[in-house]
Parts: C-alpha cells; structure tokens; sequence
C-alpha cells in the first residue's frame, strides 16, 4: 500500500493498535498490511476515502478528480446549534477532504474504473448536494469513457442541513445508475459500516452486483428508530451485512482483503476478451445422436442419480473465474438455485441453474433442488444483467419441479415461473439450456426458453412426475414405468418432438460414472452452440426463438406451407433467403403429395450441396409438407467470435474462565502481560478505592501493554476488598490484581 | 553474551535452549500459557511468566504479550525455538524496534524468504536450481496446457490453497493433462474454496536432502552437512538422518558448497537450513529455506561435535564463527526418531491424554531430548511431539541396531495415548530403508500396505 493509506494514520506514538472487537494487541504493520482487518476476530476498522481507494485500485494507478462546476454551498442558510457552514469547514479542516465523497479513476488489475468512495468521518457520510453531485459525476465520467463505476458507501443517510435540496439527490443519483443500465455499464457498490438511510435507499443498491463487507451495518431506518417504532428488540444480527445476505438483498459479503479478487472476476466479465478459442474444440456432439437402449423409466431413474453432476459440478469443470451471486434484491436468496458469472473458454457469460447434491445433507440444504419463487426471481435478475452486459445465457436444468409449499405458492411461484419465461422470451442475447438430469415441468420450463436446448442422454423432462402422472390417470403409482413410457420424456422422444434440438451423449454408465467426461461433452455442445448464436443480431435471436416456441403444436412446417422455401446459411450468419432458390423449388415443384415433395427436396438439397462455396454448418430446407434439416459437425476453426459486451472467543470469556483455572474466584485477574495502573494514568485518580461496589464490566483498572491502556474490567460483583498488586507493577497474565468480597 | 534470554517456545525445545544458556551463564527466563504450567522449562528456568491462555494464539503466537514479559523480567534477547514466532517478520522487527535481540535472522532476511514463491526466486538468481514450474497460478485450460508444453512430462498440478497432499494429481501425458487439470480445479474448490492451482515439474522418486548452514554477521558462513529427511507422512518428518544414505561424497559437498554460497551472497546469519529435493539423476532442487533452528538440529551435532544453540546465541550476540569450513568434519552416522503422541493405525491423528507412565531409553550415545514425564497431560492445544531420541555410531547398520533397541526401551501409557514407536521400528525394519533405497512416499506406502499398523508400544 501507498501513500494515502500511512499519511492519513492517526499518530498515536504506538506501534500497536487495540482491536475494537476481540481486544487482541495488533502490531500496527501486519495490522495496515491485513488492510485494517483484525487478523484474529476479522474485524473491520472503518477506513477513510484516500485508505479505501489504496486499497481498491493499483498501486499507483489513483487519480483523484474534483467536482465540475459548482454547487449551492448552503441552500437554506442553516443555524442549529452551529451554523452550517461552520459545520462544514470543521469537517473539511478534520478530513482535508471537500466532501462527503471522494472520486478518482485508476485501475483494478488493469481494468480501468471510475471510483466514487465515502467518508463516514465526514459528516457521518451524509449525503447532500455536494456528495449528491460527486455520486452523478462520477457516474457520467463512466457513461463518458465507458468505464465500470465501482461505488463505496459509508453513510448515515440524507444530510439534514441542505433540506430537500438534498433529499432530491436521492432520485439524482438513482437516474445516473438507470443511465448506465441503459448504456450497459457495468456498476457495483460496496457497503461498507455503516451505510443508512437514502444512501441505501439511492444509488448504493441500484448497482448491478452489491457487496458488503463482513458485519457492515446496513438498512434503511436506523436500528434503535425502529426498535422505538414497534416496541420490541431486534435480534443481535439485525441489520449486519450477513443477515441482509440471507435476505436476498445483497451479492455477497465479502471481507476485505477478498475485494480487488471479486471485482477482478466482476470486470472480467465486461473487460477485453482474451483470444477465445471456441474454435478449436472438438465438435463431435453437436450432430443429433440417439439415446442409449434404454426404457424410459430407467431414464427417469439415471436422472435422478445422486451421484450426476450438480449444476456447481458443472460451473467446476466448465467455468473459469465463476463468481456466484446472490438474491433476488426483494426477499430471500433460494439455495437451490444457483446463478453467477464467469468465463468459458474465454467468453464471460452468465450461468444460472437448479442444484441439487449428492448427499442428502447437500439435497436438503438445496431443497432437492426445488427452487422457490427467490429463486426463479435471482435467476432473472441475473439474465437482466446479461442482456445489459450483452452476454450469452448457459441455463442448466435439473429439478423434480418447483417448490410447491404453501410458502412459495403464495410468495407468488406461478408469477415467478411465468415472467421467467416471459423475460427470456425476449432476452437480446444467445441462451442455451440444457436439462442435465431431471426437467420436472414449470419448475424446469422457467429456464427452459433458449435459442438451443439441449438434453443429457438419460435426462428427462416432462409435464409431470411419472409417478404423479401414474397416481392421477392409472390410480396407482405403480403405474410409474408405464406413465414414464407414455408421457414422452425420454431423451428420444423430446428430440422427436423437437423439444430439443440435440442429445449430448453421456458415459456408458451415465453421466455420474465420470464427471470429467460428461462435463467435456457438455462443453463441446454448449461451445459450438455459443459460437453459432454469437453470430446473429439480437432481434433476430429474439424473432427465431420466438418462432421455435410458437411453432411448438402446430404440424410439422404447415405453417410454412405458404412460404417460400429458404436456406439457413451459416456461413455469413443467419438466415438467407435465397431466391433463386425459391424459383428451383417451383421449377421442380411439379408433382404432388409429400412423397413427391421429399424426393425432390432431397434431390435439391444434394444440389445445393454440390455447388455451395465452402463449408456448411447447417441446412434446413422446407417445403410444402417436407421439411430437411442437415447439421455438419465440424466447426469452422477460422469461426471467431465477435466481441460482447462477473467472532472469536471474547477475552472476557477467557479471562473468566482463566480465573476460574487458577481457582481464585475472588480475584479480578490481569486480562494479559503489561503494568498494573489504578488509575487512567499513572498517579491519575484510582477507578476504584478499597470498599467500592463494583459490578460485571465496572472498570477497575488498566493494564499498560505496548503503550495501549487496556481496561480492566470486574467480572462479578462485590466490594473491593484489597489492591493485591501495587500501583505500577508488572503483572503476569491471569496474575490476581485485586481482592473481591462477593456480594450476597 | 546476553544477559538474560526469554524462551518464546514451550516443549521440548524450550528445555533444550534453557539447558544451553545455563551452560554459558545466562539467565533465562521460561513463558507458558495457563494450559503448560506445570511443565518441565518452568522448572529449570530462572524466571517464568505467563503469557495467556491455552489457544497459541494468545499466548505463544501472542507477540505484544511476549515483548511484556520481557521487559518484566529484563529479558535482552528472545530464542523464538521453531515453530511459532520464528520465522515471522513481524516478530523480529518488533524486537529490533524494542530494543531486545532477536535469535535469528534480521527482520528484512526473514520478510525475503517467507513466501515460498519470492525466496525460489531470490534462491534462482543467487545461483541455485528450483523446480520448474508456473510460477504463479494457472488459470486456464490453454494457459495449463502451455506450461506442460514448457515444462514437459511428469508433472503435479497443485492447489493452491492445498497441502498435506490432497488437491495434487500428477500428469504422466498430455493426453491427461486437461482431465487432470479440470479435476484438480474442481476438488480444490470443493475442498479449499479457492480454485486456484499451479503446476510443477514432478520428480518420480525424489529424496527430501537439507543442508545446515551457518553464518555469523562477519561474513563467514558454513555448511554442517545435510540430513535426510525422507521418511515423511504427509509433508510431517518422522525419522532424520546424516548423511544421507549413498549420496555420493562429491554431491554432498557441491549441496553443501552451493547452500553456503547461496546464504552469504543472501547476506544471510545465523542457522539456516536448505531444503532440497534431490532427484535420481544428482540434480538437487531448491524447494524452500528454514531460517531457524530446526527439530532434527541433534543428528547435525552428533555428527559434527558443534553445539547448534551455542552458535546461534554467540552469532546472535555479534560473535565471528570460532572455526572455518576445512575445521568441520562430520563423523559416523547419526539418526533421530520422533516420537509423537499420534495413533499411526488412524492416519497419525493426535491423542492426548494422561501419560501414566513414561520412561525413556538411555544407554552409549543415546539422547533423549524430551520435555514428557510420567503425570504429565499431554494437551491437545500444540504439537504432540513427546519426546526425540537420537543415536549415533560408527556406521549405518549400528546405527539402525542402537536406535532400534533405543525404541525398544522406551515405555509410554496412558488412557487413550498412542505413539509413533512401532511405526518407527517398522520404518527401521523395512528392507528399502535397511538399503537406503526409500523415497519419500515410503510412510504413505507403508501406511496404504497396512505394513505400518502396529498397536500402541
């Protein structure tokens, strides 16, 4: 660390810093150089703007920049008990800053960023319109230069003196973050202790990803207005960084020291892509292969194998620098849904799918891979943030169904499962899914709207369980085997029906007898079918994945009975309407009936073959009642993909039970090794004097240590009875310090 | 000479340092944590203060509660022993900044060599071999498969966060490498949390050699000889030994000239120990640097007549070494034993518990460096080491016959307790160590043959 981190250090003529959580002496070097985390009990100490931005950007990359323009300094000429201004200048005098808020642009592993950091010294970090100000700029510096803005909040709210001027920087701030969505600019915040009010209520949970660090305090009202509002105690966690996590209102918590290793996975995601060499995998499962001999009940029951792959299995083999996210930023976070980021083969894309586990702890804590409405509702919040980043979307499949409690039914399940597909429907970037075990009905459809779907050889899916489709139309749930044979949802059948565009071909023994290679199958198919879909233009993903769902039902290509025939040339990308071709067809067209139809398409595709320029991917002709779809397995090595755009043990306890070792129940004990002082100073008034009552947590003394003065605390009641060592004396930790008679 | 060392350590090792400052007249005084105050350094010190309670962490890892007891008991010098503080940076700069001597290394030496990865490179560019590796982590599939191309075949992808030989697979053949690779990122988020992972060459049957070096602040360093430390369980040394058996006389000394050449062009004082792992074909390869007093520091003193504690506090108070290189000159064949409180039948796990008996062995050039008596609670808090016997004699084979009846002697009970003692005879019996022929997988292939499944002594 530089400069800023060691100038703006408090002199306090000690090499040695007192932990405000566990107590523990922390030599103030390795203490600076942990970032200012308690190497023992983790806890964070506060750090101003200039430490904050060392610790974030590269060493030396820092530029600070300073307000355009002006702002109003004090709107309402504000008195209370000093002027405002006074106020004002006494914070800046203390801080050396001009604001609340600090902005500087630099680097993170080489990503260029735009950063905008509080100061909770600062006037508690309030916000008014100088920070309000800061907060937009910053924000238009990155829609400017097309930068990622990384955000650090420390606040206890809106800034009282500058009245509704400031609280119109709420809305401020809230419109330069829906500019960068716009813009598709990646942002995240970083709550840091302690961020409150309309701060938390603005910009600093607008932001794409959310991090906190550990125990950060962070909510709207203020933990003791609201304990005031509804008469009761809150419980202890209320409001920390971890409880707001399980509320599904942030990303992660992330400690310290983990920060630049989070963003550096976050920025991945927009920065330049490496050379991508989708190109040079092995292609051989994107040709449709056939199923196994096998029934379809013993399909159902491989799909439900313990032992396959989970969808975390999957990221592992497949995924570099995934970096899951969390929460659906309104209620909870469902663990049985999975959704992050990360790169395959260099291409940064967002993964979102069902998990379940191969023990039933793991398929407990997952809900058996159930996902509630949290989830389906993180998992679109996450294909957003693909669409605004302009990344592809890899969805894995494998569920026995949604949760089905009364819980997620009323907490809206159907409505989640229903914007899902909506959402997808409509999403501007390529998506591929792929039902890796069981595709249990709405539960699996949710993921299931992609522009390619592929299944695992012995994956299923289906309206319903086997079993409950048994129960309700045979009356038995023995029936299952026979249920499982009619409802078509084998891997065969679903290729038959077109449900799915291709089989992936798994293990002889299924896909958990090897992970490795499932999971290279797995990426062969979702490779090839990335560096396809990459090549088209957003609308037209969009109209042809409309098109594959609404032909869903109808007869075969009778909806195209009336158009023109057309060739999918892959070679240029998309569809090419080939009118010359439509002229063969007519020319050849003479005869009638499908048995006429299919020799000649044959016979014209087998042309068209013949005389094509170079290699083709893929050729589907149609006409009349016939329709030939021919895909080749070889990829084009010369194919490239353009460029798109993620408490330790507390001494107390210890000191008791040190005491109650040595058996002196009686004595206050020295909590650790250092000199004995009565008084706050040596020679200063004593805490106590012989004949005091004193209390658990009374202070008593100090004991000296390293130039700290750590307080002694009783830890019983009673009256001092006798001072057993003198004043100034070195003490030995646990050694008696002072006699107590125990109250009765 | 100082006058009076503080002894940051407990066990063993604090016993064997206090023992030597009495010989030379100084004072010394004994730390312990409220789980070790009936140990036997208390006994022997001239002072004792405590430190803490019984978690290290706040008692011998507790850096400003050492620095207070020894400014209560006028303590100028710490002996951090091994283990604990003796090696962190940090605790030596606090001593220098306080005024006390720090028996060690400086601060800044400490600093250099600490991570693993900065004192390969520091070692490369003062003239030693490393094994070729990554360097830093890998964190593709291409980027994996270009160091393989590098660093060609046998090779062991590593976790990163890994150790105690999990989250490792060795790659024979390219074809491999990417099953490999993905697997071992795999495991090492499942198990670590952290994927990261790097890849090193890998030498099929490697030896663990080290070489003790000294060097006083005068710019005089020497070599001691090496120990053999290749009967290992999971990276932990069990039996040591010097010399190593059939290391060729001229490769001892181009392994003993290279360590000493490398720590005075380092700058570096005080003992410090070089480890190597030596492959089949003679090539030595720097793996990382001790800078402290090491467990197995007897074999290296039986051989050589030198008293290792007495050098470090005299090279530590400013004095030049008394003798040069040509001056040491090692004789016959030392081995030390451990003998730890663990049940080798259950993978070497610890188990304390009341030692109702203990008797150690003695007899001709027998020593039993130990700080365990019958009574005594062996705590689960530290490292369970009881006590090490070591022997020496002429040649290899009375050694092995006078560690083996040194073994035999030895008689450890209590409820609950185990040791390492038949494991270590079988060690001794086994035909590849008999022909000092074993590598160090010999414990794990002891251990998987179930060869090593005797019962408590």
């Amino acid at each position: 660390m530089s400069g800023l981190l060691a100038e703006a250090e408090p002199e306090t003529g000690t090499g040695w810093v007192r932990c405000e959580s566990c107590t523990t002496l922390l030599y103030r070097k390795r203490f600076v150089r942990c970032l200012q985390v308690c190497p023992e009990c983790g806890w964070h100490r506060r750090l101003t703007a200039g430490q904050r931005i060392d610790t974030l950007l590269d060493p030396g990359s820092a530029s600070v920049f300073t307000l355009v323009g002006q702002t109003i300094p004090d709107p309402l000429g504000f008195i209370d008990q000093l002027p405002y201004l006074e106020r004002l200048s006494a914070a800046r005098a203390k801080t050396g800053l001009d604001e609340a808020v600090l902005c500087a642009v630099g680097t993170i592993g080489g990503h260029p960023v735009v950063l905008a950091v509080m100061d909770f010294r600062f006037m508690g970090g309030s916000m008014g319109i100088g920070a309000g100000e800061r907060v937009t700029q910053a924000a238009e510096r990155a829609l400017r230069d097309r930068l990622p803005l990384i955000l650090v909040t420390a606040s206890g709210g809106i800034r009282m003196q500058e009245g509704p001027l400031s609280l119109m920087q709420m809305p401020k701030t809230c419109q330069a973050l829906a500019q960068l969505d716009e813009a598709g600019v990646l942002t995240v915040s970083i709550l840091t202790d302690p961020t409150y009010g309309g701060v938390t209520a603005s910009f600093a949970t607008l932001t794409d990803v959310v991090l906190a660090e550990p125990q950060a305090r962070v909510g709207f009202a203020g933990r003791r207005v609201i304990e005031q509002t509804v008469c009761q105690q809150l419980p202890e966690d209320f409001q920390t960084a971890e409880s707001v996590l399980r509320h599904g209102l942030i990303d992660r918590v992330v400690p310290r020291p983990e920060l630049r290793d989070v963003l550096l996975r976050l920025l991945a995601v927009q920065g330049p892509l490496p050379d991508p060499y989708l190109g040079t995998e092995p292609a051989e499962n994107l040709s449709v292969h056939p199923a196994p001999e096998r029934d379809a009940w013993q399909a159902v029951t491989l799909a439900r194998h313990t032992g396959r792959p989970t969808t975390l299995d999957y990221i592992s083999y497949l995924l570099e620098g995934f970096q899951e996210l969390h929460g659906d930023r309104t209620c909870g976070d469902c663990p049985a849904m999975v959704a992050g980021v990360g790169r395959l083969n260099g291409l940064p894309l967002v993964v979102v799918g069902h998990q379940k586990g191969h023990t039933t702890g793991e398929l407990i804590q997952r809900n058996f891979g159930m996902s509630s409405p949290q989830g389906y509702r993180k998992a679109a919040r996450l294909m957003r943030l693909a669409a605004k980043w302009r990344i592809p979307v890899l969805t894995l499949i494998d569920t026995p169904g949604a949760a089905a409690g009364p819980e997620a039914d009323s907490s809206g399940q159907a409505v989640a499962i229903a914007e899902s597909q909506r959402l997808m429907a409509g999403l501007p970037v390529p998506i591929v899914a792929v039902v890796t075990g069981e595709g249990g009905s709405g539960g699996a459809v949710a993921l299931g709207v992609a522009d390619k779907v592929f299944a695992c050889a012995n994956a299923i899916y289906s309206v319903i369980s086997p079993e409950g489709c048994a129960a309700i139309l045979w009356g038995v749930q023995t029936a299952a085997p026979r249920a499982a044979a009619a409802l078509g949802l084998d891997a065969d059948r679903l290729l038959d029906l077109g449900v799915i565009d291709a089989v992936i071909p798994e293990p002889p023994d299924g896909t958990q007898g090897d992970h490795v290679v499932a999971a290279a199958r797995l990426r062969a198919a979702i490779v090839a079918a990335f560096a396809e879909l990459l090549r088209r233009e957003p609308d037209q993903l969009v109209s042809e994945r409309r098109e594959r769902f609404r032909r869903f039902g109808l007869p075969r290509a009778a909806k195209w009975a009336d158009s023109c025939g057309f060739v999918k040339d892959y070679r240029n990308g998309g569809i090419v309407y080939m009118e010359e071709t439509t002229k063969l067809f007519a020319a050849l067209n003479t005869g009638s009936g499908a048995e006429n139809d299919l020799a000649t398409a044959c016979r014209y595709t087998a042309e068209l073959i013949r005389t094509a320029g170079g290699p083709l991917r893929h050729l589907s002709i149609r006409w009349a009642q016939t329709a030939i779809e021919i895909e080749w397995p070889l990829v084009d090595p010369r194919l490239r993909i353009p460029p798109s755009s993620a408490q330790a043990g507390s001494p107390q306890s210890e000191q008791a039970s040190a005491s109650e070792l040595k058996d002196n129940r009686g004595y206050i004990c020295a909590p650790l090794v250092g000199t004995f002082y009565r008084g706050a100073h040596p020679g200063g008034k004593p805490f106590v004097e012989v004949g005091d009552y004193v209390e658990p947590g009374t202070q008593v003394a100090i004991v000296e240590a390293m130039k700290l003065m750590n307080p002694v605390e009783a830890d019983r009641s009673g009256r001092v009875m006798e001072f057993v060592v003198a004043d100034g004396a070195a003490v030995e930790y646990g050694q008696p310090l002072i006699a107590i008679v125990p109250s009765t | 000479m100082f006058d009076g060392v503080l002894v940051a350590n407990r066990g063993e090792i604090a016993l064997r340092v206090i023992r030597t400052c009495r010989e030379l007249g100084i004072r010394t005084i004994a730390v312990y944590s409220t789980a070790d105050s009936d140990s036997a350094a208390l006994r022997l010190a001239d002072e004792t203060v405590c430190i803490g309670p019984a978690p290290a962490k706040r008692s011998y890892l507790n850096a400003a509660a050492l620095i207070e007891a020894a400014r209560k008991s006028g303590a100028d010098a710490i002996h951090p022993g091994y283990g604990f503080l003796s090696e962190d940076a940090d605790f030596a700069d606090i001593c220098a900044e306080e005024g006390i001597h720090f028996i060690g290394p400086p601060a800044a030496m400490l600093a250099r060599l600490g991570d693993k990865a900065q004192a390969k490179r520091v070692m490369a560019e003062v003239g030693l071999l490393v094994l070729p590796g990554s360097e830093r982590t890998v964190d593709s599939a291409a980027e994996c498969a270009d160091v393989a191309r590098r660093l060609g075949f046998p090779l062991i992808i590593k976790a990163a966060a890994g150790g105690g030989g999990r989250g490792m697979t060795v790659v024979r053949d390219q074809a491999d490498l990417r099953r490999a690779y993905e697997s071992t990122q795999a495991t090492a988020r499942a198990v670590f949390g952290d994927d990261r992972v790097y890849v090193e060459r890998f030498l099929e049957a490697a030896r663990h050699v080290e070489v003790q070096v000294l060097c006083d602040g005068h710019g005089n360093g020497v070599y001691l000889g090496e120990r053999d430390c290749s009967v290992q369980w999971r990276h932990q040394k069990l039996l040591e030994e010097t010399p190593s058996p059939g290391l060729p006389a001229q490769l001892r000394q181009r392994m003993g000239e290279a360590s000493a050449q490398a720590a005075l062009a380092l700058g570096y004082v005080g003992v410090g120990t070089f480890e190597f792992l030596l492959d089949a074909d003679g090539s030595f390869y720097f793996m990382e640097i001790n800078c402290r007093l090491q467990v197995e520091h007897p074999v290296t003193e039986m051989v050589t007549g030198l008293e290792l504690v007495r050098e470090q506090l005299r090279v530590a108070a400013g004095y030049p070494l008394e003798w040069r290189q040509t001056d040491v000159s090692p004789r016959g064949v030392a081995m030390e034993c451990r003998i730890n409180a663990e049940d080798p039948t259950r993978r070497f796990a610890p188990t304390p518990g009341l030692l109702a008996e203990f008797v150690p062995a003695g007899g001709p050039f027998t020593r039993v460096d130990t700080h365990a008596y019958a009574g005594m609670r062996v705590t689960p808090h530290y490292d369970p080491l009881l006590a090490k016997v070591t022997v020496w004699a002429a040649d290899r084979g009375q050694t092995l016959a006078r560690m083996t009846r040194a073994l035999t002697e030895f008689r450890i009970a209590g409820p609950g307790v185990r040791t390492t003692i038949c494991f270590l005879r079988e060690v001794l019996a086994h035909p590849l160590f008999r022909d000092g022929k074993h590598t160090t997988s010999l414990a794990e292939d002891m251990v998987a043959t179930s060869a090593g499944t005797g019962g408590s002594p």
